[in-house]
């Protein structure tokens, strides 16, 4: 089983957002913001709440109305029909809806959608497909069982191996980590890492955690009140004026002894 | 529902996904034997509902102040073959049978498989476990011109046509209202694809429209009573025409919601992520609601509005078959057709000298009989 889009070379930007601004009625969400994620890069928006992290991967995953240019390996997405669109690229929401009882294997072939005709069920294929998939995310005994009963480590990967059996070359992945505890969160991002070097995924997220967003992305975007603050490799973007500034509170940034850097909070009161 | 769980671990099929050394494991092989047995599953519970449905027609053409055997019902039936053995029937029995009771029972079954699988599609299109198959103004709408007819003293046969009429009118006026426009649930971050304004719009429809036909069936006191008993519902005047008219919507309607029943299980993530998937959540809305509506109001047309069917035999087949619309869309069609007959049966036996509305029936037994399954299943049952 591959990703099934390792042939035709194309554009070098995946994604391709160009001076796309949102507005909820009158209050601006983004503004003029420019982002371009390479084939097979990963790149995390990072930013306090509010920034316009969900609102530009929504705009991307055309979930909501924007302005401005967005193109998916070289298509306009105001241009691509719905199934289209969903075989370009699969979206994690943060807070995913997970009918109780619906079964695990139900919920991964709600991921073949895109590549079913209208009044098509799935064939052979397409549950071999999920099965795999199932197998690969060692979720493989969660086929039969009802997501009322899975853990939320478990939903994660569920809602992540839906994303990859859409087989879609752009994985938009919206807080992916946020349920779960230091340990998970770490698998769960060397998984998604794994599957993007070996299906070369291009990873667009939206992260909280700043330390493990430098030590997963290639490269981190910083949105602030709607517009880009700082875009770069991780050290450049990782400095704690910046972050300081951006979050309104003091941030320190070390370079720890295994060379990662790490982002710590500074108490309001450490008068430093 | 808890299954024998025959784990059978020699089906292990070769993984080309799974690189020896990744935490995939290879626990996968149970999975593939419960997912190859899962379509068969699906046809077991319409199988059964099938059963069901079979012995509630026989037992509605028996059944009556003069019952008849299921031979002399067999012999009727092959008698109206084109060319079929020679049977002996009486003629009294043959007449009650093919003019009388076989009409009026599989007028039920229509009506009431039109009701159900409306029901049904509607709570997966809005995601609502309380949308009924009169949410967008079906009944409103229909009552309306059914009402406008009566008091006319209008030809009886314009009835159904002015209903039909008067409830796909009401739909569409309620979508038109609700679909177009600037959406309320349209300005949030999440994102929407406006099915809260259909349904705010359905219900203001509904409103305005029954205020007219209250005003009317006021307004018109001598008719008081022909109004009246049309809005309760029942099937005492069915005819085979009335079948045949409502055969080409009850088919369209059917076919059109079984084929659409694999995306109302890709709604069930919701609108938002159902697009994601590639589902074009307007269109489906549509589609979903131009059939069901069909459906519907060629149900109303001929039986008035009979209530209670399209809300409640849709979540006992959700309790009992499964949540999945594979399931609920194909068995509510077929156990609301059931049910009905069933609810006709006791509508015209329970008492000697008189009918009884059969709301009333489908009331009186279908919301014990639904709090009953509710009570005696899992109380996290999925209602969405």
């Amino acid at each position: 089983m591959n990703g099934g889009f390792s042939g035709s070379p194309g554009p070098p930007a995946q994604i391709a957002a160009t001076a796309v601004s949102v507005s909820f009625g009158a209050k601006a969400a983004l503004e003029g913001v420019s982002v371009s994620v390479a084939r097979g890069e990963w790149v995390a928006l990072i930013g306090p709440n509010g920034a316009g992290k969900t609102t530009l991967l929504r705009a991307i995953g055309r979930m909501i109305r924007s302005s401005g240019g967005i193109e998916l390996a070289g298509h306009q997405i105001s241009r691509l029909g719905q199934r289209k669109l969903a075989r370009l690229i699969a979206y994690v929401p943060q807070h995913p809806v997970l009918p109780p009882e619906m079964t695990g294997l139900d919920y991964l072939t709600l991921g073949r959608t895109p590549h079913l005709g209208y009044f098509a069920v799935e064939s052979d294929a397409d549950r071999r497909i999920c099965l795999d998939l199932l197998d690969r995310m060692t979720l493989g005994d969660m086929a039969d069982r009802r997501l009322a009963t899975m853990s939320g480590g478990e939903a994660q990967r569920l809602v992540l191996a839906r994303a990859l059996a859409q087989q879609a070359p752009i994985l938009l992945l919206d807080e992916p980590t946020s349920a779960l505890d230091l340990g998970r969160r770490v698998d769960a991002l060397e998984l998604i890492d794994e599957l993007r070097t070996e299906r070369s995924l291009t990873v667009l997220s939206a992260i909280h955690d700043l330390t493990l967003a430098g030590q997963f992305a290639d490269r981190l975007v910083l949105l602030h009140e709607g517009r880009v603050a700082a875009d770069g490799e991780p050290a450049a973007v990782l400095r704690d004026d910046l972050l300081s500034e951006t979050f309104g509170a003091g941030v320190d940034v070390f370079r720890t002894a295994s060379g990662h850097l790490a982002v710590i909070s500074q108490r309001r009161d450490s008068g430093r | 529902m808890s299954r024998p769980r025959a784990d059978t671990g020699t089906a292990r099929r070769p993984e080309p996904g799974t690189s020896p050394g990744s935490p995939g494991g290879r626990t996968g092989s149970a999975a593939n034997v419960r997912a190859l047995r899962q379509s068969g599953r699906t046809a077991r519970r319409i199988a059964v509902a099938a059963a069901i449905l079979i012995l509630a027609l026989i037992a509605g053409v028996s059944i009556g102040p003069v019952s008849v055997s299921p031979g002399a019902i067999a012999d009727t039936l092959i008698a109206h073959l084109p060319w079929h053995p020679a049977v002996s029937i009486q003629p009294i029995d043959a007449a009650i049978i093919w003019q009388i009771r076989l009409p009026r029972v599989l007028l039920g079954a229509l009506v009431g498989a039109m009701l159900s699988g409306g029901g049904a599609a509607y709570q997966g299109v809005f995601r609502n476990p309380l949308a009924d198959p009169y949410l967008l103004g079906v009944a409103a709408g229909a009552g309306l011109g059914a009402t406008a007819v009566i008091i006319s003293g209008g030809s009886l046969a314009l009835l159904p046509v002015a209903a039909f009429a008067g409830g796909v009118a009401a739909v569409g006026l309620t979508y038109l209202l609700g679909a177009t426009g600037r959406r309320i649930d349209d300005m949030g971050p999440r994102g929407s694809t406006g099915s809260a304004s259909i349904l705010l719009a359905g219900v203001a429809v509904a409103s305005v429209l029954t205020a007219a036909q209250t005003y009317l069936q006021q307004a018109h006191t001598q008719t008081l009573q022909s109004v009246y008993a049309w809005i309760l519902g029942g099937l005492s005047d069915a005819t085979w025409d009335q079948a045949w008219m409502i055969m080409p919507y009850v088919l369209i309607s059917g076919l059109t919601l079984l084929a659409y029943r694999r995306l109302l299980d890709v709604l069930r993530v919701g609108e938002t992520e159902a697009a994601t998937l590639g589902v074009n959540v307007p269109r489906l809305r549509l589609i979903v609601v131009v059939a069901a509506t069909l459906g519907v109001a060629a149900a109303v047309s001929v039986s008035g509005l009979i209530g209670f069917v399209g809300i409640i035999v849709p979540h006992i087949v959700r309790l009992t078959a499964g949540a999945s619309y594979r399931i609920i869309v194909p068995v509510s069609m077929i156990g609301g057709a059931a049910f009905l007959v069933l609810a006709d049966i006791a509508a015209r036996t329970v008492q000697p000298d008189t009918e009884v509305p059969i709301g009333v029936i489908t009331a009186a037994i279908g919301a014990p009989f639904f709090l009953f399954v509710l009570r005696s299943r899992r109380a996290s049952a999925d209602l969405s």
